[in-house]
């Protein structure tokens, strides 16, 4: 009797430990995620502001045409920001829950 | 929205922490290795797009929830016991006033350390105090009681009351009370055991001879450490020599040279103390000779910024502040200390060196320069003088050697550069006036001119010492006037110079020759290699729209997708009716999972190139990773009629008309 007691609680210990492995697992992929997404974020941030200074300097100094290239690039990396950013909302808010 | 991101950042990190904490507390390190391979299986899951992989728990939760009894909402984590217990009132510092405060907005007995009994039999072990203050039911304080006399209290009136605070104080209490509380007054904690005062321990925890706190009491602000200002140290009088002298609260500190020119030691001066350069009358035949080394002499090496030097015969003559006269501080150095101190004078600036040496006979006798390191800072910018050094300042410069026999006269001394086997200069002659110049040099070779104060313009005006004695330093002006001259000389005698070539840029073969190495490259699977190649045909070429497109791709997969479509929106404003830009574009949402946007690019593409075979395929896998089978079977089997050579593209299709067989 106590034997199978023994063995039923060995059980359901070990479940709960698998149930609780999965679902922080889960949680901590999720927070996991979030943060390589912020950090593609920043780097995006740095790129844009990178470029952005760049273009001012090349403007004035007087070569337009190359400036004009680098804000294309902050346009095409604005966009790509936008949909990190958003990415990022729904992951963080998925975690609260 | 940096700062945004950074918050974002630290909560995560925050929360990852206290995830892995909490696991460590219930799972074995092989369950938390599994965690994180979960994790990493999950996010990566998230970053592309897809849903969160089956984790098979939701079978056992409900098993679970047939046998495991229900449970109580467990308290929010960082949610102490102490938690609503109205203590939030700010500490006045006052220890009695305080524990009374507190216990009076407590009012209940039981929320506290510990009982009575338990403290009383800890504190018979440990005695951690002598004297306590016992707070009553209202709150009221009573001081000055002594540990016996409180333990007598707690163990008469109430053995289950519990203590919280105690304070030592002074006069035994009134028996008789009834005791809520004992504060303890915190022991001296900022004096160490053998009698010697920390002040870092003020308002700190003690503990006792353990590691247990011996009392609670509430923290307070550390009071500063008082540190004894050191006695300011008065320059040491010294003897007086025959010579310059600098002068310190008229007091003369050191000579002009050497080691007693040094001015302003730290702890010597302050930044304000006025520091005045005079003369001490001295003997005639001495008048112009600077001081010898002497070591037993006290010496300064620096003075603040706001340190005032006057250079005058009586010392009191203002010639400006170390600051406003552009002198560093760390470079106002009297002291000779040979080659190893950076110059202190730039080429154009003008050095004079003022003294006040008084000769009755207003006969000043001939300055005998030579000894380089004689140094006599100096800053004329604003037309005051600090200090000056004879020499140049110029440290690599070698040293002239003194030698005689200039004009058939053995004692009239010449000055020659390194081994130059002719004297530069024979002496400086000083005029009545308090001019002087080199003989022996060419008017444009002389680097030394000597003169009164008056000759230098702004100094006039500045200057009231009257008769002194002044040298004028002005180094190379000559010279760069003379090199001007000659690139102008250079100038006129060619007049048009040839202009050079404009550099030759790759031509259009070369550059092609460069776009096939690239894409060579790219083949084999050098990507990065082949990533600078298309860089030097962009370089070459910036509206190269393969070399944009093909770069992008390359950076594509390298993962560096800002870059990647950085190149793409290039290729599209260089040609905005190409397809090209436009399933490049649609290849970085398809690798980003995004295949909404991905299909929309390739629809754009398709309708500029209908029959664009690769923008078919993409469409069609984007169509199946939707579950879209039916539109992602009829673009592969198009992209198939179009291009059978894409790759595995016979797989695609068998796999979307399976899933199309079995959707319908």
């Amino acid at each position: 009797m106590n034997a199978g007691h023994d063995d039923r609680l060995g059980a359901v210990t070990q479940d709960l430990h698998t149930v609780l492995e999965r679902k922080l697992g889960d949680l901590l992929g999720q927070v996991q995620a979030a943060q390589s997404l912020a950090r593609q974020v920043q780097s995006a941030d740095d790129d844009i502001a990178r470029r952005t200074s760049l273009a001012q300097q090349l403007r004035d100094g007087g070569h337009g045409e190359h400036a004009d290239d680098l804000d294309r690039e902050v346009q095409a990396l604005s966009a790509l920001r936008a949909n990190q950013v958003d990415d990022l909302a729904k992951l963080v808010s998925d975690l609260h829950g | 929205m940096a700062e945004a991101i950074d918050q974002v950042m630290a909560e995560l990190e925050a929360a990852a922490a206290a995830i892995r904490a909490r696991g460590s507390m219930s799972l074995s390190p092989a369950g938390m290795l599994r965690l994180e391979r979960r994790a990493v299986e999950v996010a990566r899951a998230l970053l592309d797009g897809e849903a969160l992989p089956e984790d098979g728990t939701d079978e056992l939760l409900s098993v679970e929830a047939e046998v495991a009894p229900a449970q109580e909402d467990q308290r929010p984590l960082g949610d102490d016991v102490f938690g609503e217990a109205p203590f939030d009132e700010t500490p006045t510092g006052d220890f009695a006033a305080d524990a009374a405060a507190a216990v009076a907005a407590v009012g209940v007995v039981g929320a506290v350390v510990a009982t009575a009994g338990d403290v009383a039999n800890d504190y018979e072990e440990e005695d951690v105090f002598d004297e306590a203050t016992v707070i009553n039911a209202s709150g009221d304080a009573t001081p000055n009681v002594s540990w016996e006399d409180a333990q007598t209290f707690v163990t008469e009136e109430d053995s289950e009351i519990p203590l919280e605070f105690v304070e030592s104080s002074g006069a035994p209490a009134a028996s008789g009370e009834e005791i809520l509380y004992v504060v303890e007054d915190p022991p001296r904690a900022d004096v160490e055991e053998d009698g010697t005062d920390d002040p870092s321990d003020a308002g700190l925890v003690s503990f006792t001879e353990g590691t247990e706190p011996s009392y609670i009491t509430f923290e307070e602000p550390a009071e500063e450490a008082e540190v004894e200002e050191p006695a300011p140290v008065e320059p040491a009088p010294v003897a007086v020599d025959d010579s310059l002298y600098v002068f310190h609260d008229e007091v003369p500190v050191g000579g002009i040279s050497d080691a007693d020119l040094a001015l302003g030691s730290e702890d010597l001066l302050d930044e304000d103390e006025e520091v005045t350069l005079g003369s001490i009358p001295r003997p005639a035949a001495a008048a112009a000779r600077l001081p010898e080394d002497d070591a037993d002499e006290p010496s300064f090496s620096d003075v603040g910024e706001d340190a005032l030097v006057t250079i005058g015969e009586e010392g009191d003559d203002v010639l400006g502040d170390l600051d406003e006269a552009n002198v560093g501080v760390e470079t106002f150095d009297l002291m000779p200390d040979g080659s190893e101190d950076d110059p202190v004078l730039e080429d154009d600036e003008e050095v004079t060196l003022v003294s006040g040496i008084v000769d009755d006979d207003d006969d000043i006798p001939e300055v005998d320069i030579d000894d380089a390191d004689d140094e006599v800072m100096v800053d004329d910018s604003r037309g005051a003088g600090v200090h000056a050094q004879l020499a140049t300042g110029r440290p690599a410069a070698p040293s002239p050697r003194v030698t005689a026999g200039l004009y058939g006269n053995p004692s009239v001394p010449t000055i020659r550069e390194g081994n130059d086997p002719v004297p530069k200069a024979a002496a400086v002659q000083l005029n009545s006036a308090g001019g002087g110049r080199m003989l022996g040099l060419e008017e444009e070779e002389e680097p030394i001119e000597l003169g009164s104060v008056g000759d230098y313009g702004e100094d006039e005006e500045e200057y009231e010492g009257g008769d002194g004695l002044s040298i004028a330093i002005q180094e190379y002006d000559e010279e760069e006037e003379e090199e001007e001259e000659y690139e102008e000389e250079e100038l006129e005698l060619d007049p048009e110079p040839v202009a050079p070539p404009p550099p030759r840029g790759p031509t259009l073969e070369e550059i092609q020759a460069i776009f096939d190495r690239a894409q060579a490259a790219a083949h084999s699977g050098a990507l990065q290699d082949a990533a600078d190649l298309y860089s030097d045909v962009v370089d070459a070429d910036p509206d190269h729209l393969d070399a944009h497109v093909g770069r992008g791709r390359l950076y594509l997969d390298l993962g560096d997708y800002s870059r990647a479509m950085s190149d793409f929106m290039v290729a599209e404003e260089i040609d905005e009716s190409s397809p090209e830009p436009q399933v490049a574009i649609g290849d970085l949402y398809f690798h980003r999972k995004d295949y909404r946007k991905a299909i929309d690019y390739f629809d754009t593409a398709l309708k500029m190139a209908p029959n664009h075979a690769m923008a078919f395929c993409r469409r069609g896998i984007s169509h199946y990773y939707r579950k879209n089978y039916r539109e992602a079977l009829g673009d592969l089997e198009k992209a198939n009629s179009l291009d059978p050579d894409i790759p595995n593209i016979a797989s695609f299709i068998s796999m979307a008309k399976r899933k199309a067989k079995s959707r319908k």
